[in-house]
């Protein structure tokens, strides 16, 4: 028998403009001790599976068909009591976010022991005991002393260490992780999906680990489902299934994913989830008024940053002593030739995000220079020179959703740059809209729509078009591709390369992510604490990386492709 | 927010026109669906547009002019509701002591209340959504100043800072020219004690909207600041403006009588249902009720359909309630 059984599961959410199937005919098993992936993009209905499982579908979804049974015993015919009674004790859940999973005003301590109390009827004394063994098994150090702490004292790892000792309290069979590393950092996530891996040996839980990442299923699970808009795809052993995928929609999700033992000239185009026209539209970059950069043999790199700093200061206090100032970005320095495409890699915190803003004058240096052609650009600049540098510099953001004004139209979103520069009257500037669309494969009725109406990749599409529209040498990409699915970032990362080719662009940019900056860059600076340790050629990155931390950021990140 | 996504990819979606007109637009909206499924909602809307229609077809619509002096007549004074004079004038809400019929002068004393109202709300609204934006963009010691004088308007009370403000305008113009000019004292004086709730809601909602990376990528653009202020960040912030615009209204509106109630705002020579309320307070004891209960009762309708419409306004507007 095994641990849970999911039988034509469907769940649908009624709304006013008609029925949305989340889930339809979704069946899947999983045995005591065993890891089961569920790997698809954003709208798949991953997650919905685990709410499903729980009981907690938000309203008004509702279980249309099909069965859960667990240990034999069907999830429906079960009371709301009993439902939670089997929540609580039986299931365990891990969320993604751990911040906001424990409650910030209760020591995790407190936390641990209510739920142990309530689950186990324990004594308190007995509870406390069994909490301290717990937070041994989680591999929290010192858990005497930090028993005792808040959640906001422990670091995102150690948070989500808390998060599974609290699911593992009550002695679950069955662990649901939705996306349990997705907020971490490489090197974080690696000692965290090996504690899940250890925990399931040692207990005989069987997991479900919802996951939009090849890399972790790769690398922690047993079997794996792929889900595709509420349908199951293909189901299998992991190894099996990721060597020999059987169905299109698997075949090409795997290719879109970007290697990183070797550097490819493009991405496979996942074109059939989302379609795009490729970008074969010449007459653009002949029409393309800004400089080629390519064929400049100038002796000066384009962008030279020397000795930067930047620290964000705590305010002076009254009583307190005032804390020292955090250095984000201490003493970097780096070149970045015409033409070029320069990447910045890190974790969070390393300094690699104030960067980015530093250059096109979002915020100040506290000391050091940044040259733009031989030109200082740092300090207090002539109205002219620095609107000049402005044009010339453009930048992507991270976050499709926030980084274009939802109540401007596309068109006016576009414009808007063309017309502040002056490059154009309006009905020119709408011209070169239009041209800009066509360019980045978005029909030319975009123009008159909202945004909200577009996908995220459409909008990334449109956040470029905004950048490309004062014809910059220079663009600044700041983690383009990471809010977006892996189908959608090969095609975004395949426009910028295109972009580089054709047009001559100079490149900057930041990622996390390894395997994207060796698809995507000529040369790297690896940061950690507000520091570059070290400074290559990307191809000599990722065959012989000299500074100890390079190599183990290197070593810990998740790898289909070994 | 996946959720969100997928509900607007998987749903069959009803074929998009090019061109939708401006009403099938309105009624294929989200916020007008909520609307229709309230009824509640629905009669408040009715009694609030019958209320204000009322109010702007007075000359039309009542009965008898109650600025007319020729036609009020002693011997029709105190009348009763539902009675009829010696002439045979018929009086639905009765008459006044000056025999002014009682719902001619609160159709006409509407029309005071909600001019007063609305363009007191108004005048805040503009006041406070600028300050409220220049505090948010600036900080620094432009964002305290500002906010400190927000808080030391706040701890007093509305009406006694509207009633300072007359008292001062009084002083300054004397009472023959305050006759004239009461009508804007009192719009002035009700704007500036509201204008708080606009700057606080703006500057927050302003500094959520500053930390996005549009605004951010504005910056880089090199826009004006004055220019990202009105074309990215105002028109973001228009929903908590609508909101506490609407709530402010029935709020002026009950400053504006109480004010006159008390004496200090519209003179007695004008009706409004402030004056028409202390007026009638004058006879209460003797009997004659309808004077000011029908005055009080259509005060209290009118506040309540605005307050009901506006609390119905913020949570249509909000996202996370849907």
């Amino acid at each position: 028998m095994s641990l849970i059984e999911i039988k034509n599961l469907s769940v649908c959410y009624p709304s006013r403009r008609g029925v949305f199937k989340a889930l339809q005919n979704v069946s899947l098993k999983v045995e005591a001790g065993e890891i089961h992936g569920l790997v698809g993009e954003s709208g798949a209905g991953k997650s919905t599976i685990g709410s499903a499982i729980m009981g907690l579908l938000e309203h008004p979804g509702e279980i249309s068909a099909g069965e859960i049974n667990f240990c034999g015993q069907s999830i429906g015919a079960l009371s709301d009591n009993a439902l939670q009674q089997l929540r609580g004790s039986s299931i365990g859940m891990i969320f993604q976010d751990p911040l906001t999973s424990l409650n910030p005003l209760m020591s995790v301590g407190e936390q641990l022991i209510e739920t142990i109390c309530y689950h186990l009827k324990l004594s308190k004394s007995a509870a406390k005991d069994r909490a301290l063994a717990l937070f041994k098994e989680v591999e929290i150090p010192e858990p005497e002393v930090r028993i005792d702490q808040y959640p906001h004292q422990f670091s995102g790892g150690m948070r989500q260490r808390v998060v599974i000792a609290l699911a593992l309290c009550s002695e679950p069979k069955l662990l649901i992780a939705d996306e349990p590393t997705t907020a971490l950092d490489v090197s974080v996530q690696a000692q965290i999906l090996d504690l899940i891996k250890r925990l399931v040996k040692k207990h005989q839980l069987g997991v479900i680990l919802v996951t939009h990442d090849m890399g972790v299923i790769a690398q922690t699970t047993d079997k794996v489902t792929v889900l595709f808009r509420g349908k199951v795809v293909e189901s299998g052993a992991t190894g099996q299934l990721l060597a020999a995928p059987q169905h299109r929609y698997t075949q090409s999700l795997l290719s879109a994913v970007p290697r990183s033992d070797k550097k490819m000239s493009r991405f496979c185009q996942v074109s059939w989830i989302e379609g795009s026209q490729p970008l074969d539209n010449r007459a653009f970059a002949k029409d393309w008024q800004g400089e080629n950069n390519l064929n400049l043999g100038s002796q000066v790199p384009m962008l030279e940053v020397k000795n930067l700093s930047l620290s964000f200061k705590a305010k002076a206090s009254i009583f307190a002593k005032t804390p020292a100032p955090t250095k984000a970005v201490d003493d970097v320095s780096f070149s970045v030739n015409y033409g070029e495409v320069f990447g910045i890699v890190g974790e969070s915190g390393s300094g690699k995000s104030p960067i980015p803003r530093l250059i096109p004058r979002l915020y100040n240096p506290d000391s050091g220079s940044i040259c733009y052609r031989g030109e200082s650009v740092v300090g207090k600049l002539p109205k002219q020179q620095l609107q000049s540098f402005r044009r010339r510099c453009q930048m992507i953001f991270q976050d499709p959703y926030s980084s274009i004004n939802p109540r401007m139209r596309v068109r006016d979103i576009i414009a808007e740059p063309i017309l502040l520069y002056g490059l154009n009257d309006r009905k020119g500037a709408y011209q070169r809209v239009d041209k800009l669309l066509d360019y980045l494969g978005l029909e030319r009725a975009a123009a008159l729509k909202y945004p909200h109406e577009f996908s995220g990749g459409q909008r990334q599409r449109i956040s470029i078009a905004r950048a490309l529209a004062t014809e910059p040498s220079l663009l600044i990409c700041d983690e383009p591709t990471s809010a977006l699915d892996v189908s959608i970032q090969a095609q975004i990362l395949n426009i910028l390369k295109d972009l580089q080719s054709e047009l001559g662009l100079t490149m900057i940019f930041i990622s996390h992510d390894l395997p994207v900056i060796r698809q995507m860059c000529d040369k790297v600076a690896v940061m950690k604490a507000g520091k570059i340790v070290e400074l290559t050629e990307s191809e000599t990155l990722f065959t012989a990386a000299q500074h100890a931390y390079s190599q183990s950021l290197l070593r810990l990140m998740p790898n289909m492709h070994r | 927010m996946e959720h969100n996504n997928s509900h607007s990819q998987g749903v069959q979606q009803v074929p998009q026109m090019q061109k939708m007109t401006l009403i099938r637009k309105i009624a294929d909206s989200d916020i007008f669906y909520s609307f229709c499924r309230s009824p509640l909602i629905v009669f408040a809307a009715v009694l609030c547009l019958s209320l204000v229609l009322s109010a702007l077809f007075a000359p039309w619509l009542a009965p008898y002019d109650p600025f007319d002096q020729s036609s009020l007549s002693l011997w029709a004074a105190n009348l009763a509701p539902l009675s009829t004079d010696d002439d045979g004038f018929f009086y639905l809400m009765g008459t006044d002591n000056q025999g002014r019929d009682i719902l001619s002068a609160i159709m006409y004393g509407m029309r005071t209340s909600l001019i007063v109202g609305l363009a007191a709300v108004a005048f805040a609204l503009v006041l406070g959504t600028s300050l409220g934006l220049v505090a948010a963009f600036f900080g620094g010691w432009v964002d305290s100043l500002l906010m400190r004088i927000a808080d030391i308007q706040l701890s007093f009370p509305a009406i006694l800072v509207a009633l300072l403000i007359d008292g001062v305008a009084k002083a300054v113009l004397g009472s023959s020219q305050m006759e004239s000019l009461a009508i804007y004292v009192l719009i002035l004086a009700i704007g500036l004690s509201e204008w708080v709730q606009f700057a606080r809601a703006v500057r927050a909602a302003a500094l959520v909207e500053q930390r996005k990376e549009y605004v951010q990528a504005a910056r880089i653009m090199g826009v004006p600041v004055p220019l990202i202020m009105l074309r990215h960040i105002l028109p973001n912030v228009i929903s908590p403006i609508l909101v506490i615009a609407t709530i402010s209204i029935a709020v002026a509106i009950i400053t504006e009588a109480t004010l006159s109630f008390l004496g200090v705002g519209i003179p007695q020579t004008e009706p409004s249902l402030g004056t028409l309320i202390r007026v009638g307070g004058n006879y209460l004891m003797s009997g004659e009720w309808w004077i000011t209960l029908f005055p009080g009762l259509t005060l209290v309708l009118l506040v309540l359909s605005f307050n009901l419409l506006g609390d119905w306004l913020r949570d249509a507007l909000n996202p996370r309630l849907k």
